[in-house]
C-alpha cells in the first residue's frame, strides 16, 4: 500500500495505491492524522489506483471525516474502481462522502466553495 | 492442466496472510473461467472473517493455524474457514445503522454486514471445540 501526498493550492491530494485492508490501512490512517494535525482541512483522496478496500479501510475514512468535521474541514473522494465503489454503496458510505469522477473534479469542488 | 474443484489452504494468524490467500482465490476463480468480480466478493468476505479472528479471536498471543477451504460444485462456491479461537458466532450481531450521519456513524458491524450482502448463504458451527464458518455464493448471479 502506497500513499502519496500532493498539494494543489489549498487542497491536499492523497493518492492511494494497492490494497487497503486490515494489515495496510494503518499506513493511510497515519498519513491522514498527520495532515489533519498540521491543520490541513481541504483533503482529496484519489482512489484511481486503489485496487481493494475492506471495512478496515472504511474505518480510516470515517475517522478522518469525523476529525475533519470537528475542524470545519472536509474529505472528498475521487475515481473509485467498481469494486471499491461497491463496498461504499453496500455500507451506505456513498451517501456520507462526496465521491467525484475525477481528481480534477474533486479539487475543483473546493474552488467553487471558496 | 485443469483447475481442481477444491482449494485447501492453511494460514497463520497474521493479517499479512490475507493478501497472500486472496491471490490463491483469484487464481482458483480465474482458473474456472469465473469473473474477477466474484473473486473480489469472495475475498472481501473471507478478509472480513479472517481479520476478526486474527485480531480478536485468541486468548493468547501465540501462533495459530486457520484452515480455509474453497470448493466449486453445481455453480456454487463454498468457502469454509476453521479456527481454534474462542467460541464466536460472527453472525450473532445486530445490523449496523447505515443511515446515520458522519458524526453518529459507527464502524462496528460493517464487516459482517458486507459478508451477509455478498454471500447467498452464511452459517456458523461450533464443531469439536473449533469455529467453522461456511459461506456460499452462486456463481451465476
Amino acid at each position: 500500500m502506497q500513499c502519496v501526498e500532493n498539494r494543489h493550492e489549498s487542497v491536499i491530494v492523497v493518492g492511494l495505491q494497492g490494497r487497503m485492508d486490515s494489515s495496510t490501512a494503518r499506513i493511510v490512517e497515519e498519513k491522514m492524522i498527520s495532515l489533519i494535525d498540521r491543520g490541513e482541512s481541504h483533503l482529496v483522496v484519489d482512489c484511481a489506483q486503489l485496487d481493494y478496500i475492506s471495512s478496515a479501510g472504511l474505518r480510516v475514512f470515517l475517522m478522518a471525516a469525523k476529525r475533519l468535521t470537528q475542524a470545519r474541514g472536509k474529505l472528498v473522494l475521487a475515481t473509485m474502481n467498481d469494486d471499491v465503489k461497491q463496498v461504499f454503496d453496500m455500507t451506505g458510505f456513498s451517501s456520507i462522502f462526496k465521491i467525484c469522477g475525477s481528481k480534477e473534479e474533486a479539487i475543483n469542488s473546493y474552488r467553487q466553495e471558496s | 492442466m485443469t483447475m481442481p474443484e477444491r482449494l485447501e489452504l492453511t494460514i497463520r494468524n497474521d493479517l499479512a496472510e490475507i493478501a497472500r490467500i486472496s491471490e490463491r482465490i483469484d487464481d482458483f476463480i480465474a482458473g474456472h473461467g469465473l469473473p474477477a468480480k466474484l473473486a473480489f466478493e469472495l475475498n472481501l468476505a473471507l478478509d472480513e472473517l479472517l481479520t476478526n479472528v486474527i485480531s480478536y479471536g485468541y486468548d493468547d498471543p501465540g501462533p495459530h493455524d486457520i484452515e480455509v477451504r474453497c470448493a466449486l460444485a453445481d455453480d456454487v462456491i463454498t468457502l469454509e474457514m476453521e479456527d481454534d479461537g474462542r467460541a464466536f458466532d460472527p453472525f450473532d450481531a445486530p445490523p449496523p445503522d447505515l443511515t446515520a450521519s458522519i458524526e453518529d456513524r459507527s464502524i462496528g458491524g460493517l464487516g459482517v454486514h458486507l459478508i451477509r450482502n455478498l454471500m447467498t448463504h452464511t452459517e456458523y458451527q461450533r464443531r469439536d471445540g473449533r469455529n467453522v464458518v461456511i459461506l456460499k455464493k452462486k456463481t451465476d448471479l
